[in-house]
């Protein structure tokens, strides 16, 4: 055995796996417990001392049911694929009775974000022997990024409501949350920049027919080729020869200094609004941060791509990925800071959107 | 609501077991136990009306009424207290809106029993103890899971969950709960040390009246008493452990007889002598009866035992004795307790007795020869009973016999008051109770010189099988009569024929000796459990202990002589050996269960789960995905059928991804089809 195994092993042996809490009728239930022995031992009757015997195994019962019921008992949980900032979500948990003859009554399974916060619970009123219960609890993230389930912890109460017995349960798991979406044009007006300028200036749609390729969500519906879809039993769209004149790029730039992180927060949510409204609108769409850049493309796949940038994004340093593409860019820039160097790069953009307070 | 339902009945059912307790203690008046009983219909009725401002108005009066019940009315801080609790309890279970009023009913209750423990020792207790102690496991649980529920209703536990979790195995589950609290219960009891400190004494235990054991009794004073059927004793004979027919319990002695009473011929009486734990009332050679004997308080102070108790021990601090072999408490006992004594009850033989020519000792003969004023007919008859006798001896023998003869038992003699009651009895009505009896015995006696005294105590011949124990009650208390022979001290003799009895009901003898057993064990093993009994039961374990390892080691010995020393060590191997195999064997049967699920082209749990379903009333369509079917299922079955969308995937994982499922996700495969079976 290493050392670091013999450290590891002696943790273990400190932390015990069990944690036992009092409740308050708990409490209660031991100092009436401890008054009625010191009665019995006082006046020597012998049928207080059978009640004080009938309070003590009420305890060691406590004991007894709480372990029973939370012992093998496997808990899990299963996280929905996408989640914005902001919007409720569910949580499923699962949990499964791994004992061969009895059930678990009556436990709370309490899940933890990093930093021990509470994300939410699920009771489980009874998981039949080696059966399996499932139930949700409803989770809104307010902050964008990574999000770590560090685990949680599994009690009971049970069975009489005078202790509460815990263990660590459930897995560590991971999840993204994108940033909030919210309605661009209502941002844009906030920011002092018309929607309809804006779209004037990113230039309209084409007309020559360039070619069909396959429709992909997000798609406006009145480019399909029925047609074609018919015949060939698959959604196809026409692509004009002018597709780039339906081309946005958003430039985030997320150079802040000290400060300005919730210019930021709301620069990035602009950024995903704006993503999301042109993409819905069957514009092309691309991204570029001081780290990132995302060449522009379509649909939903697109949309996620750049969400999933822009919820990673953290402040940036350098700007030289953000001024190299200027020059052919064309689109719109987002500024969280308004920073003197962009005043004589603006006029590039369709529309320069600066972050207020 | 069915939980809800039961919920309310295990807690009328835990305040029930609760005012059961305090009602059999004897000590509540009947008024209160209206208010109890008005209680529990108010409990029910305040589903339905609002009783709070009742209830407010009992709990505002209940302090005043404290104190005029201490101060005016019981005079009695227990009582006093017992009466508050009934009145709260009864308040409390009117209005019971929230957890709170409900956490505060069951602490009630629970002092509701305590205050029962308090005013009873009675077998009583015992079954409202277990009564309080089921309903209290249910009760308990019941509520800890409503609380639960209700808080976390965020979650919406499904109502029909709950009800459906309180079923009949729940309830049979808490059943054994109770049952298995029970034992634990009974267990730690023996074992918490008994460190009595009695910095405040016991309340007294309800003393019985008897006026047959005091120093100076009225002649006729035990009849009375022989209509009292209260059980007053027990003994336990537990080297004999069969009856032995009638035992005489042998408690004061009277030597003065003035003709209407008898009374102590001496008044001075001295400490009996302790060596250890025991007292030593006098020394012998013969062998010694131990009894175990549990008495109840009785208005004297006579210590109880067969013929001549010799050593006494027990929780006495002192004993007295007054030179007649009689041992008396420094006081009346407060409470029923519990002691041992051991006596010698061996007999001189008639031949022996017949024999004794010895001249009496002057203080035995101005002691107990001396007559009352009777008519000089008292002496004749003496002296016609005993024409023929030759020895002291066969004299008493012929009055003993006499009397039993031609005289008649009655407990309700007639008496003549123009004469003296001796008279009166052995001339003209010729009847009466064993005060009668011996009493003429003794006169008749000492009419013809020989020294005679009256003993008073119980005679019993009612033998428990059951509990190998007699049940003395007031009904057997009885005096006989001591003859003094020179040689041998004090003899028993005993005129009173035996009285004619009704036949006893078979069933009802039987019941009533299951009920004595159980009173038997309750007061000895309960309310008299001491710490010399734990003493002696570690030394009991102790010894089997010892006793099974001798035994064991014996049996090695056997087969190391019998096989020889080689075998021992291979046995021993022969068993470690199989015992891993057996191990071994659950392991891989365990392991070679492995879930190869997947028969050509078909995975069977998911073929099974069609089955199901199909029973169900859900049919997959031809053409349909596993998937499709799935969400189908689920919107026409509800998130109870949730399990299909698991047993969908993994079928997805074994049909085109080829997986072997391992134990675990068989569990769950198992798990899901059982409860689709169910569903």
């Amino acid at each position: 055995m290493s050392l670091s195994q013999l450290k590891q092993f002696l943790l273990r042996l400190l932390r015990p796996p069990r944690r036992l809490r009092f409740t308050p009728e708990g409490t209660r239930f031991v100092i009436v417990a401890l008054a009625i022995g010191v009665a019995a031992i006082n006046t020597g009757n012998n049928l207080l001392y059978l009640i004080l015997a009938m309070m003590l195994s009420m305890i060691i019962i406590s004991g007894i049911l709480s372990e029973s019921s939370l012992r093998t008992v496997d808990i899990r949980r299963s996280l929905p694929r996408e989640a914005f900032a902001g919007k409720p979500f569910l949580v499923k948990i699962s949990a499964l009775n791994g004992k061969k003859r009895l059930p678990s009554i009556s436990l709370t399974f309490q899940d933890y974000l990093e930093g021990k916060v509470s994300a939410g619970n699920q009771y489980f009123l009874r998981i039949t022997q080696k059966g399996k219960v499932s139930g949700s609890y409803h989770l809104t993230l307010d902050k964008r990024g990574m999000h770590t389930f560090r685990g949680g912890s599994l009690s009971t109460r049970y069975p009489f409501g005078l202790f509460l017995k815990s263990r660590d349960a459930g897995d560590v798991s991971e999840m993204l949350v994108y940033p909030r979406i919210l309605d661009a044009k209502e941002l844009l007006r906030e920011s002092g920049v018309d929607e309809g300028e804006l779209e004037s200036r990113i230039k309209g749609r084409g007309t020559d027919l360039y070619g069909l390729r396959g429709y992909v969500l997000g798609d406006d519906r009145r480019a399909i080729h029925w047609k074609t879809s018919a015949r060939l039993s698959k959604l196809y769209v026409r692509e004009f020869a002018r597709e780039d004149a339906r081309k946005v790029m958003l430039f985030l730039d997320d150079c802040i200094p000290e400060g300005f992180e919730d210019a930021l927060e709301k620069g990035i949510t602009i950024t995903a609004s704006l993503a999301s409204h042109f993409l819905y609108k069957g514009y092309q769409v691309g991204l570029v941060t001081s780290g990132e850049e995302i060449p522009l493309g379509i649909g939903m796949s697109q949309l996620y791509k750049i969400l999933r940038t822009l919820a990673l994004v953290s402040p940036g340093k350098e700007r030289e990925r953000l001024f190299a593409r200027v020059k052919d860019a064309g689109g719109v820039l987002v500024l969280p800071y308004d920073d003197p160097v962009w005043k004589e790069r603006e006029g590039v953009f369709a529309d320069v959107i600066r972050v207020t307070s | 609501m069915r939980f809800y339902t039961y919920f309310k009945a295990a807690t009328y059912l835990l305040v029930m077991s609760a005012f059961i307790s305090l009602a059999l203690t004897g000590e509540i008046e009947s008024p209160y136990i209206m208010v109890i009983a008005l209680g529990m219909a108010g409990g029910i009725m305040q589903e339905r009306f609002d009783l709070s401002l009742l209830s407010r108005v009992i709990v505002m009066v209940s302090v005043p009424f404290l104190l005029a019940d201490f101060f005016i009315i019981s005079k009695d801080i227990l009582l006093a207290f017992t009466h508050l609790l009934i009145l709260l309890t009864s308040a409390r279970l009117l209005s019971l809106r929230t957890d709170s009023d409900y956490s505060q009913l069951y602490l009630l209750t629970f002092f509701d029993l305590l205050a029962a423990s308090a005013l009873t020792i009675n077998f009583s207790f015992a079954f409202t103890f277990t009564l309080y102690l089921v309903s209290a496991t249910w009760v308990l649980l019941l509520f800890h899971i409503k609380r639960e529920v209700e808080v976390k209703e965020e979650v919406e536990i499904n109502r029909r969950e709950l009800d459906s979790t309180v079923n009949l195995r729940f309830f049979l589950g808490i059943g054994g709960i109770a049952v298995f609290s029970l034992v634990i219960t009974l267990a730690i009891f023996f074992i918490l040390p008994r460190v009595g400190i009695g910095l405040f004494s016991k309340k007294p235990g309800k003393v019985l009246k008897t006026s047959g054991f005091a120093d100076k009794v009225d002649f006729g004073s035990i009849g009375p008493v022989t209509l009292d059927p209260t059980t007053v004793m027990r003994v336990e004979l537990p080297e004999l452990g069969i009856g032995m027919g009638s035992v005489y319990l042998r408690g004061g002695v009277l030597g003065s007889f003035n003709g209407v009473t008898w009374e102590k011929e001496r008044s001075g009486r001295e400490a009996v002598k302790k060596e250890g734990a025991d007292f030593i009332i006098s020394e012998g050679t013969h062998p010694l009866v131990r009894q175990e004997i549990i008495l109840d308080p009785i208005d004297s102070n006579v210590i109880f035992g067969m013929a001549r108790v010799m050593r006494l021990s027990g929780r006495f601090t002192v004993l007295f004795t007054d030179g007649s072999d009689s041992v008396y408490l420094p006081g009346n006992p407060a409470s029923r307790f519990q002691y041992t004594a051991y006596s010698d009850i061996s007999t001189p033989k008639a031949q022996e007795l017949d024999a004794d020519r010895g001249s009496y000792p002057p203080e035995i003969l101005s002691a107990y020869t001396n007559t009352p004023p009777v008519s000089a007919r008292v002496k004749e008859l003496a002296l016609t009973i005993t024409g023929n006798a030759r020895s002291r001896y066969q004299k008493a023998v012929a009055i003993e016999s006499y009397l039993k003869k031609n005289y008649s038992y009655t407990l309700e003699p007639k008496r003549d008051e123009s004469l003296p009651p001796v008279e009166d009895f052995l001339f003209k009505n010729r009847e009466g109770y064993c005060d009668h009896f011996s009493t003429a015995m003794a006169v008749l006696l000492r009419e013809i010189a020989i020294p005679a005294r009256l003993v008073t105590g119980y005679v019993t011949s009612e033998w428990n099988d059951l509990g190998r124990f007699y049940t003395v009650r007031q009904s057997n208390a009885h005096s006989w009569v001591e003859v003094y022979f020179p040689s041998y001290g004090w003899v028993s003799f005993d005129p009173t024929p035996p009285a004619i009895s009704a036949e006893e009901n078979p069933v009802i003898s039987s019941v009533s000796k299951y009920i004595g057993y159980m009173r038997l064990k309750w007061d000895r093993y309960i309310v008299n459990f001491t710490f010399q009994d734990q003493v002696n039961a570690a030394r009991e374990a102790r010894r089997r202990t010892e006793s099974g390892r001798e035994s064991i080691l014996k049996v090695i010995a056997a087969l190391r002589a019998g096989i020889g020393k080689v075998w021992i060590p291979l046995l021993f191997l022969g068993a470690a050996a199989s015992f891993i195999y057996l191990i071994l064997s659950r392991k891989w049967r365990r392991g070679g269960k492995g879930p190869l699920l997947r028969k050509k082209g078909t995975v069977p749990f998911y073929q099974e789960m069609l089955k199901i379903l199909a029973r169900k009333g859900v049919i997959k369509p031809e053409g349909m995905t596993p998937r499709e079917f799935a969400r189908l299922t689920l919107e026409e079955k509800g998130d109870a059928y949730s399990g299909v969308i698991d047993l969908t995937e993994l079928f997805e994982r074994v049909r085109y991804g080829g997986t072997m499922l391992g134990s675990k996700e068989m569990e769950e495969i198992n798990a899901v089809l059982r409860h689709l079976r169910k569903g």
